[in-house]
C-alpha cells in the first residue's frame, strides 16, 4: 500500500470510527484505529448486526438480501458506490445473466448508473434468456459460473464474438468455464461478495492470478482473504474476512 | 382492431431501432429492454419501454419500497423507477420467493418499509413474513399486474392497518390503463385513464368481451386487443368519473394466478383426458382465510353424458385431480394441499352440460 492509499485509508478508519450513525466498528474496535492492530471482522459481525448500526451514511441506495447457508442477511449499496464497482465493461448492450435475484438487479443497476441499458436475463427461463441476448445482440456479459454453462446454447450458432464477459463469484472452477474463452475478446473472473462488491480481478486461464482492484487491498490472515475497501460505503469493509479459502484462489498484491 | 401478431411488429420495428442506437449515457435510464409472453404461450416478442417524468412520480411518496414482483425484467424497471422517482436518501427493497423464509421476518423489521409495491399474490406472501410492528410501519400498498379479490384485500387490510392500499390496471405493451383505484370500487374496477380509450369488442348478453386499448401516447397502436375479457359500464362514481372499467381476467381463462401458483386450463385439460372420470368441467377458483394465511381454493364442477354420479366416484375424481394437476413446475394441487398453501379439492356434479360463452370460460376466479 503506497502511503496516499495508506493515509486516505486513515481518514476513513478515523471516520468510520468516530461515526454518529452506525456503531458496528467502534464496538468492535474499540479505540484501536491504526490498521495493523484492527481485528478482522466476520460475516456474522457485521452483517449480523442490526442494519442502523451498520449504516454509516444515508444515500440513494439499493437493499439487497443476500443467504450464506441458512442465514440471510441484508446489504445495502448507495447507488454512487454501485456505479463506481467493476463488475463488467461499458460496452453498448449488456447483459446480465446470473442465479441470484438480488445480484441481477444490483449488477444491473451498475449499467444504468454507467449509463448502459441491460438486457436482465431469466434466471428461470434460460431458453427466453438465450433467444433475448440473440435478439438485443448483446456485446457483452455478466454473469456466474452456474448461469455461464445455462446460457451455452447461446454460443452454439452466434455470429460474432462478444466484447467481453465478466465472470463473477467468490471462486471460480476454471476447468468448468474455459470453453468460453474463444467466444469474446476478453474474458475475465471478478471476485466479488455480495456484501463487498467486487475486489479483484484475474484474465481467465488456466492458473489464473488477480490482482486486486482499485482501492481494494487484501491480506491473508490465516487461511483467508481479509479485505479493506476504501471507499466511504453504507456499510464500509474493513479488514473483513471474506471467508475465501487463500489457497482457492491466487492473489498477486502490487 | 390490433392483436397479438399486429403488436409484434410493431414491437420488433422499436426493438430494431433501439438495438440500432441506444440512448445517450444519460438517458438510458429512461430505456427498459425486456421480453415479454410468459403465459399467453405466444411468440416471445422484443419490447421497449420507455419512462418519462410522469412514469417515475409514483415513487415520490416512498422512502423505502418493498417490491414484490415476478419477471426479473420487471423487478428492474420497477427498481429503476423508484431509483429515479423516489426523494434523495431512499431505499428499496426487491424480492425474490426464495427470500420468503423463516429469516425475512428479521431483516424487514430491520429494512423497516414504508410500502409494498407489486403483484397481489406476492404481496399476501410476504405479509405472512412480517411482524406486527414492521406491518404498522407500512403506509401505502400498490398494487398491479393481477386481479384482486375480496379476500385478499381483507387480509391485507388487517395485516397492515395504517396503509393505504390502491391498484392500477396495466399492460407491458402500453403501460398504465387505468387510473389508481379511487376506493369507492369494489377490487378489480377501474376508471380508464385519461387518453387511454378503452373499447369492448363482441360484448355477450351480459356486456363481457375482450378489452381493447388505443392510449392516445401510442397512435400507432389502436385498439389493441390486450388479451383480457372485462365489462365496461357507464355509471357515475362517488368519485366523479363516469365509466368503470370490470376486469375479469384472461381471455377464454387460460390461467388464474392464485396462492402462489398457476391454475392453468391447458393442465387441467390435460388432466381431465387423464384421470377419464369426467366429459367436461368448470373449476371455481377461489383464496380463503385460514388460520390467518391465504390459501387457494378449488371447486370442480363436472360434467359426465351418462349422467352418472355417487360419492364415491366424487371422491375419486377429487384424489385422481388434485394428485396428477400441477400448479407449478415442481408441486401438484394435492402437495399444495399438505403443505396448507391449498385447502382440499371438492367436487360436485352438473346436472346438464355447460352453456358455453365469452369463448368457454372453464377456470373462473371467484370470490369465497
Amino acid at each position: 500500500m503506497n502511503d496516499t492509499l495508506h493515509e486516505s485509508l486513515r481518514v476513513l478508519i478515523n471516520e468510520v470510527g468516530s461515526n454518529q450513525l452506525a456503531d458496528i466498528y467502534h464496538t468492535v474496535w474499540g479505540e484501536r484505529r491504526a490498521l495493523d492492530v484492527l481485528p478482522v471482522i466476520s460475516r456474522d459481525e457485521l452483517f449480523g448486526s442490526p442494519l442502523a448500526s451498520r449504516r454509516y451514511k444515508s444515500a440513494s441506495s439499493l437493499v439487497k438480501i443476500f443467504h450464506v447457508g441458512e442465514k440471510t442477511f441484508l446489504s445495502e449499496w448507495a447507488y454512487e458506490d454501485v456505479a463506481r464497482e467493476q463488475f463488467g465493461t461499458e460496452t453498448k448492450r449488456p447483459m446480465v445473466y446470473l442465479s441470484d435475484n438480488a445480484e441481477s438487479i444490483e449488477k444491473s443497476m451498475w449499467c444504468y448508473e454507467r449509463g448502459m441499458v441491460p438486457l436482465i436475463g431469466e434466471v428461470h427461463n434460460p431458453a427466453a434468456a438465450v433467444a433475448m441476448a440473440k435478439k438485443y445482440q448483446i456485446d457483452s456479459l455478466i454473469t456466474d459460473e452456474l448461469s455461464l454453462e445455462r446460457f451455452r446454447p447461446f454460443f452454439g450458432d452466434c455470429p460474432y464474438t462478444l466484447t467481453s464477459i465478466s465472470i463473477i463469484g467468490p471462486q471460480f472452477t476454471i476447468a468448468r468455464i474455459q470453453w468460453v474463452l474463444p467466444y469474446a475478446k476478453e474474458v475475465r473472473l471478478v471476485l466479488t461478495l455480495p456484501e463487498t462488491g467486487a475486489f479483484a480481478r484475474a484474465k481467465l486461464e488456466v492458473n489464473p492470478v488477480f490482482s486486486p482492484l482499485p482501492r481494494c487491498d487484501i491480506e491473508t490472515v490465516g487461511e483467508t482473504l481479509v479485505l479493506t475497501k476504501q471507499d466511504s460505503l453504507v456499510t464500509p469493509i474493513i479488514r473483513y474476512d471474506t471467508a475465501i479459502s487463500s489457497k482457492s484462489v491466487r492473489i498477486q498484491n502490487a | 382492431m390490433l392483436d397479438r401478431a399486429g403488436y409484434s411488429l410493431i414491437a420488433e420495428k422499436t426493438f430494431s431501432d433501439f438495438r440500432s442506437a441506444p440512448p445517450a449515457k444519460e438517458d438510458a435510464w429512461r430505456y427498459c429492454v425486456r421480453v415479454t409472453s410468459g403465459t399467453t404461450g405466444g411468440q416471445l416478442i422484443g419490447a421497449v419501454l420507455q419512462y418519462q417524468a410522469e412514469s417515475v412520480k409514483r415513487f415520490s411518496q416512498l422512502r423505502a419500497p418493498v417490491l414484490c414482483l415476478g419477471a426479473s425484467a420487471t423487478r428492474l424497471a420497477y427498481n429503476l423507477q423508484a431509483r429515479h422517482g423516489m426523494p434523495a436518501e431512499s431505499r428499496s427493497l426487491v424480492l425474490d420467493g426464495a427470500d420468503l423464509n423463516s429469516e425475512l421476518k428479521v431483516v424487514l423489521a430491520q429494512y423497516a418499509p414504508d410500502s409494498i409495491l407489486g403483484f397481489v399474490s406476492f404481496v399476501v406472501r410476504v405479509a405472512e413474513y412480517i411482524d406486527r410492528e414492521t406491518a404498522l410501519g407500512v403506509r401505502a400498498i400498490i398494487l398491479s399486474g393481477e386481479c384482486t379479490t375480496e379476500a385478499m384485500e381483507s387480509l391485507l387490510r388487517d395485516t397492515f392497518p395504517n396503509a393505504r392500499i390502491t391498484s392500477r390496471y396495466i399492460a407491458l405493451e402500453v403501460g398504465r390503463i387505468s387510473e389508481v383505484s379511487c376506493g369507492f370500487q369494489p377490487p378489480n374496477h377501474y376508471h380508464p385513464y385519461k387518453g387511454v380509450k378503452v373499447e369492448i369488442d363482441s360484448p355477450d348478453e351480459s356486456g363481457v368481451g375482450s378489452i381493447l386499448v388505443s392510449p392516445s401516447t401510442r397512435p400507432e397502436v389502436i385498439q389493441y386487443q390486450l388479451g383480457d375479457v372485462g365489462r365496461l359500464k357507464s355509471e357515475p362514481c362517488p368519485c366523479g368519473a363516469t365509466e368503470i372499467l370490470e376486469i375479469m381476467g384472461r381471455n377464454g381463462r387460460d390461467y388464474v394466478k392464485l396462492a402462489g401458483a398457476i391454475v392453468r386450463r391447458e393442465e387441467c385439460d390435460r388432466v381431465m383426458l387423464s384421470v377419464a372420470l369426467f366429459d367436461d368441467y368448470r373449476l371455481d377458483t377461489s383464496h380463503v382465510i385460514l388460520d390467518g394465511k391465504l390459501r387457494g381454493k378449488l371447486h370442480l364442477r363436472v360434467y359426465r353424458k351418462d349422467g352418472q354420479r355417487s360419492p364415491d366416484l366424487g371422491a375419486r375424481i377429487e384424489k385422481e385431480f388434485s394428485r396428477q394437476l400441477y400448479l407449478s413446475p415442481s408441486r401438484t394441487l394435492a402437495e399444495l394441499v399438505r403443505t396448507g398453501d391449498f385447502v382440499p379439492l371438492s367436487v360436485t356434479f352438473a346436472d346438464a352440460p355447460f352453456p358455453i360463452k365469452n369463448k368457454e370460460i372453464k377456470i373462473l376466479m371467484v370470490d369465497a
